[in-house]
């Protein structure tokens, strides 16, 4: 398989604070959405920082294109479109004076894209950035994103703060994106919702570390959660649950294969769960 | 590299107009006042005023995490630091555009100076000069919220290194004066502009090493 983006064994600390990235590795195949999931300070944005060379790894090895980033490697990061958790750009400036100065840094830059986008997103092209409200930041940093043809999207909480109807069609375009094969986008969100809708992976990063990655059709409709009385969980096998929570009147058992579960654990009903659920098991679960 | 340059200029925008007006009032100092040396505080002053409000958009900057952003960018981190030092210049150049009304005003009084005139440019390069090289990687080390701090601690020292060049000149020659004598502005500009070559280098060391 050939992937856009592939970490492995991504480790970075901090002089002065107990957080690290603990071996941090995944990997995104060419055409597909990763969705990046995980409570605030989990590492997501460490992470993404660290793939755009925004911050020294200690060790470990990311792979863009199939080629390790340096700082020289300006080829490769034409090819990388950024969309951070605000808009990033002057706010002195307005859309068209933004367009002229990235058409004098992106050797692809595509003018006419970059207007019908803006007319898409219906921005006005001659207001200054300041004055847009926080939606409308966003789509211009999505415009912005898109406007150089790149192959690879890294979107760091792009949809957070953003209204459902906003959200819709910003998630429409990305889903247009890696309609082409060669795209692809890693997309951190504390919305799971997003992901449901179009994420085909989704990796969970819990303080640093890495706790699952796997294909959201596979986490929900083969992982389930069984409800489980007192009795019914001392019965399960260990080796049968990836992490569970004890409630007031039951235990949620997060499992990996709803129907073997099932047919051998009969009368424990199983739920499937969404990727919040499933979040919260592993986050905040025993295992 | 082009769109850097000309996003550092659509920042400082206002504070060009701001300074252009500043810098146009100040043209018409030297006509109420006689004393002639005062043409070349005005030149000095205009040469200077731009790239003393750089400061402003290095917070803007800073605010809208640009600084952030521009890493992403297609371009080295060499780059980013070489289109801010070119930035200045074109700041210091426009400064030394502007106070060319000064200049015209006293070439219709007919009261042309050159030495004025040349002290005058001497003093307002040097104070940019040194003033960016020592304020910029400051910034960078510590943060653009410091920078008005740093930036008048950065002018002091300009003022200071230029007496000190007169301090040591007149250690060995007693007729060297501070204001007049051409060699205490000649040396005290060249080691304003080895400091500004120092400083990219510096800038761009800093810049390699920093996270955001």
């Amino acid at each position: 398989m050939s992937y856009s983006l592939d970490i492995q064994n991504l480790n970075k600390t901090y002089p002065d604070s107990d957080f690290r990235l603990n071996n941090v590795s995944f990997s995104i195949p060419k055409g597909t959405i990763m969705g990046f999931v995980g409570e605030n300070g989990a590492g997501k944005s460490t992470t993404m920082n660290a793939v755009l060379n925004i911050i020294k790894k200690d060790s470990g090895t990311i792979k863009i294109f199939g080629r390790e980033m340096g700082d020289r490697d300006t080829d490769i990061r034409e090819q990388i479109g950024v969309v951070f958790d605000a808009s990033n750009f002057p706010e002195v400036l307005t859309p068209a004076k933004l367009s002229k100065v990235m058409s004098g840094i992106y050797k692809q830059w595509d003018h006419s894209f970059f207007l019908d986008a803006t007319a898409r997103f219906k921005l006005d092209t001659r207001k200054q950035i300041g004055k847009f409200s926080r939606g409308m930041k966003m789509k211009l940093a999505l415009a912005v994103a898109l406007s150089h043809r790149p192959k690879l999207l890294i979107l760091d909480e792009a949809t957070s703060g953003l209204d459902p109807i906003v959200r819709d069609e910003v998630l429409e375009v990305f889903l247009e994106f890696v309609e082409d094969e060669d795209h692809s986008i890693l997309m951190s969100s504390h919305i799971t919702t997003d992901m449901e809708k179009i994420a085909d992976y989704i990796t969970f990063i819990h303080q640093g570390t890495i706790l699952l990655t796997e294909k959201k059709d596979h986490l929900i409709y083969e992982y389930g959660i069984a409800r489980c009385k007192a009795e019914q969980f001392q019965h399960i096998d260990r080796a049968d649950m990836l992490a569970f929570k004890k409630r007031d009147y039951q235990i949620d058992v997060l499992v990996e294969n709803r129907g073997a579960f099932e047919r051998k654990y009969s009368g424990i009903v199983v739920d499937t769960g969404t990727i919040d659920e499933i979040m919260v098991l592993l986050v905040k679960g025993d295992q | 590299m082009r769109g850097l340059v000309v996003n550092n200029l659509y920042t400082s925008r206002d504070n060009i107009k701001l300074s252009l007006i500043i810098a146009l009032l100040l043209a018409f100092v030297p006509l109420f006042v006689k004393e002639n040396s005062i043409i070349s505080i005005v030149i000095a002053m205009q040469t200077f005023v731009l790239v003393s409000n750089m400061s402003t958009s290095l917070k803007m900057d800073e605010a809208s995490k640009w600084n952030k952003f521009e890493i992403t960018l297609p371009v080295t981190r060499n780059t980013l630091i070489s289109a801010k030092y070119i930035s200045f210049i074109l700041l210091i150049l426009i400064g030394v555009a502007a106070s060319l009304v000064t200049v015209a005003l006293q070439a219709m009084r007919g009261k042309i100076d050159f030495n004025t005139l040349i002290l005058g440019y001497n003093f307002g390069l040097q104070l940019s000069l040194s003033t960016v090289a020592i304020v910029y990687p400051l910034i960078l080390k510590l943060g653009a919220e410091k920078s008005d701090t740093l930036l008048f601690t950065a002018i002091g020292l300009s003022v200071g290194l230029r007496f000190l060049v007169w301090y040591l000149l007149y250690l060995s020659d007693e007729t060297i004066t501070f204001r007049t004598s051409p060699s205490v502005g000649n040396i005290s500009l060249a080691i304003s502009l080895a400091m500004f070559i120092l400083s990219y280098f510096i800038s761009a060391a800093i810049h390699r090493h920093k996270e955001f």
